[in-house]
């Protein structure tokens, strides 16, 4: 994990719109993770349609030094982490390890009743902001993460 | 042949499977180059025009080059690896104008074998030249071959065998493999001849390149090592231009040409090892001193040499990638791209043209471009790009190296941290050892749960890479801008300052000049645009329509930019990536402001004020203020003319205010003003607008043009003050959203406009809901839909319109393809909701409560009825009662404007559709009446075709339908009966006419349909209460038929003459009755009784009734629960003549007892002068009813004794009771006749003393067949002392009583309990005899204690006459003793 350095976790709805973005890296503007997330789409549509059975999809593409993983619930929610790679090998187990703690957040926050999940609006909630940043961030979250599934082997 | 000489740059086949060779078709005097041994032996070196070697003087090469093109192409192009001369064999008839032409020397050829000798002339000198180009080839060891053709006269030349075998034999050719015969033949023959010829020289290739390749090898070991030769005091005196070839460079020279043939030899596993070798030679050359030659200075910087070997190093990099690509080890490949630029931007640092210098970076999009357009051949050429699957391979990583570039004093080729890598200099310094690691991707690699992907080394499509040299072109330019600022002057050299102590020759700032980048990002982009959306990955190639876009902005094409921004910005808007289209906005006003497209301006900077543009708040403010400048300032810039009317269909972009049109209801009617409202709604929470932002007007267009509206707010944008006349209401809702209410519905119809128009404050205050209401009056039947509202703004110069077309309207105006531009929220509509004013009636002007109400989906459009003008009212008295004929009087008055003839249908609904329903509506109860009697009335629930005439007047039966005057009222009573179910019905009545509208022709029908409910509940309610009474009461009633009352139990057979029937005396019993019958009317209206009889049970089949005439003799009943009724009837009547019970009316009850205690005599009296029994009034008959039972066990427990039957009427209170007498049978409750079993009676006397002794009899009956055996037992009362046995056990034998006299002494006053007498049915010995198993395993003691029933016992705490339940005792009222009360 330590070798992991996320710029960026960008979560897209099945409509391909933006639900949740965060930068955790100044180096480069929101706008061109945006441009990411957005561009992801397609490579993880394609991606998927190859195999189904596994919601990583791994490294989806790399630009400059960015690198993109993709991750697609069954419900077509699209996860998306950007890597500021210089030179490394990413283990995938680390990367499906840090997206089940991204999925355990949404699922946390998608089971809010009040939350409407098919409202193509972004985000708004201060605990999955704080559940992303500790993601994002790499480290635990103050008090666990109630609901992050179990780290299996795959 | 050359048809398949298909070279192209992409050429991945191997062996015999492709184009065996690269042919070059070379004239009949071409010669191969002479070697140069050949040239020395024969002391011509200066005529090796073309030595490439770096020693000779002449080559470009000298004195220290290291390969040149040249060689290859030499290599490539005149020296082959198989010679083939194709010749052709003399021919007599080629020889044009002999004379001789065809004519041998001799006639005939002999059988001796005579040779022409002009032929062996030729052919002489054919094999000479052949032998000749055979030497020189084997001098080179290329193979030579020889192909001769013969023309189509040779075929019959007998003597050509020889000739050729003569040929052969001279050139000293091999007839396997060297010497080939081409026959005149077809093109198919040829080609495959040609096939052929390569296949079998192709080994002759391979070995000649195989020898190449051993050749140099050997070349290469015997060069001495690099660390000895050190070239000393070389480089003194050589002066530096005359430094001949390391030892390094002549290893890298070999093993370059080692590569190239292994490469011609198609052994691309070795061609890429030495290759590889090659480039770590290479660059090793580079930095300053060399490892591999310990001391040895590297290449200076910018000299010739340098330029020249960092172009062959790029080259050989990008061909050791190719051949990586050929192996199919794509990271591989890729590893090595990435190492050669990381080592190259190492280098460009030391010297001094890092990435700030427009030349690494002109270097590194060349490389980028260089490696895209590789990848793309090879994709073409049907190279698959790998697919990265997670969890599989493990691929190398360039660990350490970076780190070792950066000390470049150290750095020794690409080896520092070698050991990840799996690559790098070994140990002898001689070559690249090839990491196994590295080609994971070609062995598989590992798998479990280290698996990890160097993302960096995922190979990708050349779109990416030409993304990639296209950024390094925009970091070109500027980086190149940047020098042009310090060094404008093209004609200056560059001068080193303090900041920019490396500057750029001044040879490449000018080379530069010469370059227009923004036209080569552009070219790279779309080249990359083209990747990418060959790839399907539409939307990279948006964001590379952005780039290309933000190029040509930069460029100053600003038609260009905005067009590609439009076109992008659909996507982005659709999806919801509205930070994107934040940018692409900002850009765009950007652009549309530099080509003077105000209205794009305008458009663009509404929607930026949508809050869902992510901006700060100063931004927000700036983009407001900046629309507000542009519409309301006259000296903007913007402003200089009037614009065109500007129109933005706001559904397809973010709007900053939402707009939605509702009516109040779902319908609406013709001429009657109809409630709509609209709702403008600013987007977003606080601070979402900065501002109030006014508009000019709104306009709701409506599907009907005549009911359009437009609301107008004429003030200029510095006035303030209140507007219009309207009515405002405003308050906060729990988010602190102003909610504002308008009420405009007295709107002036305005013929200018066309439009409905009224005056208005329209300011769409920050963080506010504006709500608009307005009502309209529409004047014809319809369909009424809002097809649209525009909110204006109008100023001198703008018109801009922003158009909210509704959904339904927008989806039929334009086809399914524009559909996806609408925003998605718009897509779902949000709950339609009604702004209801509410105000407290006392104080209307403060306290005006606004509440949003939800009103249910889908009434956007209000259908538009005709409103029926006709009033319906109907009169009647409810509750109905059942069975009468219940009138209801139907008023319906014409409201329209012109008489019409109406017709009525009535219909009452069924309470259960699956129930055959009995209740009926009759026009003329009377008839109905006549009909039910004589049987023939049938049940109508629906009454039809109802003409109504005017009130008063009589029912006209002819058919002539006369029309209602103008607001006059129409009457019409009907008549309801319902049967049975008290519950309500409804009735509905229809009113139809027609009526010719003013402006059409066609008539059109018009209905009115009114629906009202009436209660029916039963008139009357009875309860009977049925007293035995002993023999002794029916003696001294002493009636008509007193002798059978008579009759004492065991009488003899008597004939019973009415029935006909045998009743064996000995069982007989007969028991007596009081019926005493309580008749309420339960109703609220009083009633007229004619008549009221009871009806008992057995007679009523023989009874003819007037009223009983329906089916089955019940059908006219009416009673209470027919059908249940009737079951029973039916039951009993078959039950009563099995068990043979008779019942028999006493005494006739005719004698009523009304509530004022009055007795009158019900029947016989006049009709109208009947009393009226008034609500809640009791009537109580007295009936005494003998029940005679043939046999007590077989008698049913419940004995229907039949109904009453009351013969009714309402009682108008005025005397008019027009209504008819109705019949309505009152079912009573069963007789409950007593068991088969022993039973009790008690005679008391009236009353008792206290402290006088009076004697209690208990009778105990036995009426079975059977000896009862009874246990008795005397339990003491309070009030009361009894001496005597207190257990005993009786027998009574059947049919026989038993007597027991008890003599009690009162000790209290008042209602006294006797002492309780309980008498148990011993019933062991029946069980045991029929063998009730169950029974005995629940009473193991085999007997059941049956209780004697008292009956006929006053009940203690009531004087009322009920019966007595088991267990009671009998209670005696004990006066005081007389003496006591005195």
């Amino acid at each position: 994990m330590a070798n992991i350095n996320i710029s960026c976790i960008a979560i897209i709805g099945k409509q391909n719109n933006p639900l949740y973005i965060k930068n955790f890296n100044p180096s480069h503007a929101d706008l061109k993770y945006h441009y990411i997330a957005h561009t992801s789409c397609d490579v993880m549509e394609e991606r998927a349609a190859m195999k189904a059975q596994d919601m990583y999809l791994g490294v989806l593409f790399s630009m400059e030094d960015l690198s993109v993983y993709g991750y697609m619930t069954n419900t077509k929610i699209k996860f998306i982490a950007v890597l500021t790679v210089h030179d490394v090998i990413i283990k995938d187990l680390d990367m499906k390890n840090i997206f089940r703690r991204i999925h355990a957040a949404y699922v946390n926050h998608a089971s809010n009743p009040f939350y409407e999940i098919d409202s193509e609006k972004m985000i708004k909630s201060k605990k999955f902001e704080q559940e992303i940043d500790a993601i994002g961030r790499g480290r635990a979250l103050e008090g666990g993460n109630r609901n992050s599934l179990p780290a299996t082997a795959p | 042949m050359l048809s398949r000489n298909n070279v192209s740059y992409w050429d991945n086949t191997k062996g015999l499977a492709g184009s065996l060779f690269y042919v070059v078709p070379e004239q009949a005097a071409y010669n191969l180059p002479p070697t140069r041994r050949f040239l020395q032996q024969t002391n011509q070196l200066h005529l090796a025009q073309q030595s490439l070697s770096p020693t000779a003087p002449s080559s470009p090469l000298y004195p220290d080059g290291l390969i040149t093109p040249l060689w290859i192409r030499r290599h490539r192009e005149q020296i082959p690896s198989v010679f083939i001369a194709v010749v052709d064999l003399w021919d007599r008839e080629s020889i044009v104008g002999n004379a001789d032409n065809g004519q041998r020397g001799f006639s005939d050829k002999g059988p001796l074998g005579v040779v022409d000798p002009m032929e062996r002339d030729h052919d002489t000198s054919l094999a000479q030249d052949l032998l000749e180009r055979r030497k020189v080839s084997q001098e080179r060891g290329v193979k030579f071959a020889a192909v001769v053709m013969l023309q189509r006269s040779h075929m019959e030349d007998p003597s050509i065998e020889d000739r050729l075998n003569f040929v052969r034999k001279s050139a000293g050719l091999d007839i396997k493999n060297s010497f080939y015969v081409l026959p005149p033949s077809n093109n198919q023959e040829i080609s495959d001849f040609a096939v052929n010829l390569q296949r079998s020289q192709y080994e002759g290739s391979m070995n000649y390149y195989k020898e190449q390749v051993k050749r140099h090898k050997k070349k290469r070991s015997n060069l001495p090592s690099t660390t000895a030769s050190v070239r000393p005091g070389q480089q003194p005196h050589a002066g530096g231009s005359q430094q001949t070839l390391s030892v390094q460079g002549w290893m890298f020279r070999y093993d370059f040409k080692m590569g190239m043939f292994s490469e011609c030899k198609q052994d691309i596993d070795n061609a890429v090892k030495f290759y590889e070798s090659a480039y770590g030679l290479l660059i090793d050359m580079f930095p300053v001193t060399s490892t591999i030659t310990p001391g040895a200075p590297g290449l200076q910087a910018r000299t010739r040499r340098w330029a020249e070997a960092k172009v062959l190093a790029d080259c050989l990099c990008l061909k050791i990638c190719k051949f990586h690509l050929y192996l199919d080890a794509p990271s591989t490949a890729l590893f090595n791209f990435r190492r050669h630029l990381i080592v190259f931007k190492a280098f460009s640092e030391s010297w001094k043209m890092g990435d700030d210098s427009f030349e690494y970076w002109a270097w590194l999009g060349k490389q980028y471009r260089v490696f895209g357009d590789l990848l793309d051949i090879g994709t073409k050429a049907g190279f698959k790009l790998p697919i990265p699957s997670p969890g599989s391979v493990v691929y190398g990583s360039f660990a350490g190296m970076t780190e070792g570039s950066k000390d470049l004093n150290k750095f020794s080729g690409i080896g520092v941290g070698n050991g990840a890598a799996g690559f790098g200099v070994g140990p002898s310094g001689d070559a690249y050892v090839y990491g196994g690691s590295v080609g994971g991707g070609r062995g598989g690699g590992t798998h479990g749960p280290g698996a990890g992907v160097n993302p960096m080394l995922v190979l990708q499509h050349a779109g990416y890479f030409y993304h990639q040299s296209a950024n390094c072109s925009v970091q070109r330019r500027l980086r190149f801008e940047m020098a042009e600022e310090a060094y404008p002057d093209s004609a200056v050299a560059p001068v080193p300052t303090s900041s920019r102590p490396y500057p750029p020759t001044l040879q490449s700032m000018n080379a530069e000049r010469a370059i227009d980048h923004l036209a080569l990002t552009i070219e790279l982009l779309t080249k990359s645009y083209e990747q990418f959306k060959r790839h399907k990955a539409g939307r990279m190639t948006l964001f590379l329509a952005s780039e290309i876009a933000g190029t040509y902005y930069t460029a100053g094409k600003f038609e260009m930019a905005l067009k590609f921004f439009e076109r992008i910005g659909k996507t982005y808007r659709k999806e919801g990536w509205n930070l994107i289209l934040t940018s692409i906005l900002k850009w765009s006003i950007q652009c549309a402001k530099e080509l003077g497209f105000w209205e794009n301006v305008v458009e663009y900077l509404i929607e930026m004020m949508s809050p869902d543009m992510p901006a700060t708040e100063a931004k927000r403010l700036s983009v407001f203020d900046e629309l507000l400048s542009i519409l309301h300032t006259k000296i903007h810039p913007a402003n200089t003319s009037v614009h065109k009317p500007l129109v933005l269909p706001m559904p397809q972009i973010n709007s900053f205010v939402s707009c939605v049109v509702q009516f109040q209801t779902k319908q609406a009617f013709v001429a009657s003003a109809s409630k709509f409202q609209l709702q403008l709604a600013t987007q977003g929470g606080q601070g979402a607008l900065p501002k109030s932002f006014r508009l000019s007007y709104v306009l709701i267009e409506f599907s009907d043009p005549t009911l359009n509206h437009r609301f107008e707010d004429p003030r200029p944008l510095d006035r303030t003050d209140v507007q219009g006349s309207s009515e405002r209401l405003s308050m906060k809702d729990r988010t602190g959203r102003t909610v504002e209410w308008i009420n405009c519905d007295r709107c002036v119809y305005d013929t200018e406009n066309k439009a409905w128009k009224t005056i208005v404050g329209l300011d769409i205050n920050p963080h506010s809901t504006l709500v608009i209401e307005g009502a309209l009056t529409p004047e014809k039947e319809q369909i009424i839909q809002v097809t649209k509202i525009t909110l204006g703004v109008v100023t001198e110069q703008w018109n801009i319109a922003l158009e909210y077309p509704t959904i339904e309207c927008a989806e039929e105006g334009d086809q399914a393809g524009s559909q996806l531009n609408y925003m998605p929220l718009q897509k779902n509509p949000p709950r339609r909701q009604w702004l209801e004013v509410s105000r407290d009636p006392e104080d209307a002007s403060s306290s005006a409560k606004l509440k949003f109400k939800h009103l249910d989906k889908g009434a956007k459009r209000a259908p538009l009825l005709r409103e029926s003008k006709v009033e319906i009212q109907t009169l009647f008295k409810s509750p109905a009662y059942l069975d009468e004929f219940f009138p209801v009087v139907i008023k319906v008055r014409n409201g329209e404007a012109f008489p019409v003839a109406m017709e009525m249908d009535v219909e009452l609904q069924p309470i259960d559709p699956s129930i055959e329903s009995l209740d009926s509506v009759v026009l003329d109860p009377h008839a109905a009446l006549k009909s039910l009697s004589a049987g023939s009335f049938q049940a109508a629930q629906t009454l039809h075709g109802i003409h109504l005439s005017k009130a008063g007047r009589p029912l006209s039966s002819s058919s002539v339908v006369q029309d209602l005057a103008v607001g006059e009222w129409a009457e019409q009573t009907i008549f309801v009966k319902a049967l049975e179910i008290p519950t309500p019905r409804t009735i509905v009545c229809k009113v139809r006419y027609e009526v010719s509208l003013e402006n059409e022709q066609k008539k059109s029908s018009t209905e009115k349909q009114h629906a009202f409910r009436v209660q029916f509940i039963p008139p009357f309610d009875a309860a009977v209460d049925y007293t035995p009474q002993l023999v002794h009461v029916s003696e001294t009633k002493a009636t008509q038929e007193s002798e059978t009352a008579l009759v004492p139990i065991l009488q003899s057979n008597v004939v019973d003459e009415k029935y006909g029937a045998v009743i064996v005396p000995a069982l007989t019993h007969t028991e007596v009755y009081l019926m005493s019958t309580r008749v309420n009317n339960e109703g609220p209206w009083p009633v007229q009784v004619k008549e009221v009889k009871l009806i008992i049970g057995s007679e009523s089949t023989t009874l003819s009734e007037p009223s009983a005439g329906g089916r089955d003799g019940a059908g006219g009943l009416g009673g209470l629960s027919r059908s249940h009724s009737i079951g029973r009837m039916r039951d009993r009547k078959k039950s009563l003549q099995e068990v043979g019970i008779r019942v028999e009316l006493l005494d006739d009850g005719s004698i009523g007892l009304d509530g004022t205690g009055r007795f009158f005599e019900v029947s016989g009296d006049s009709e109208s002068n009947l009393r009226p029994w008034r609500s809640g009034n009791l009537q109580t008959f007295n009936h005494l009813v003998r029940v005679i039972a043939a046999d007590l066990d077989m008698a049913p427990e419940h004995i229907e004794i039949g109904y009453l039957r009351v013969q009714w009427r309402r009682f108008e209170d005025d005397g008019n009771a027009t209504a008819p007498f109705v019949v309505t049978n009152i079912p009573l409750q069963p007789l409950e006749l007593p068991k088969a079993q022993p039973y009790m009676t008690v005679d008391l006397p009236k009353d008792a003393l206290v402290n006088r002794p009076f004697t209690a009899r208990y009778e105990i009956h036995n009426p079975t067949g059977k000896t009862q055996e009874l246990a008795m037992t005397v339990e003491p009362s309070e009030g009361m002392v009894y001496a005597g046995v207190m257990q005993a056990t009786l027998r009574i034998l059947p049919f026989a009583n038993y007597s027991i006299r008890m003599n009690c002494y009162p000790l209290q006053a008042g209602l006294t309990r006797l002492p309780r007498v309980k008498l148990v049915i011993n019933k062991r010995k029946p069980n045991r005899r029929r063998g009730q198993t169950s029974h005995q395993l629940q009473h193991p003691e085999g007997h059941e204690e049956v209780l004697v029933k008292i009956r006929g016992l006053t009940k203690m705490g009531g004087p009322q006459n009920t019966r007595t339940g088991p267990g009671e005792t009998a209670v005696i009222f004990v006066k005081p003793e007389t003496g006591s009360l005195e």
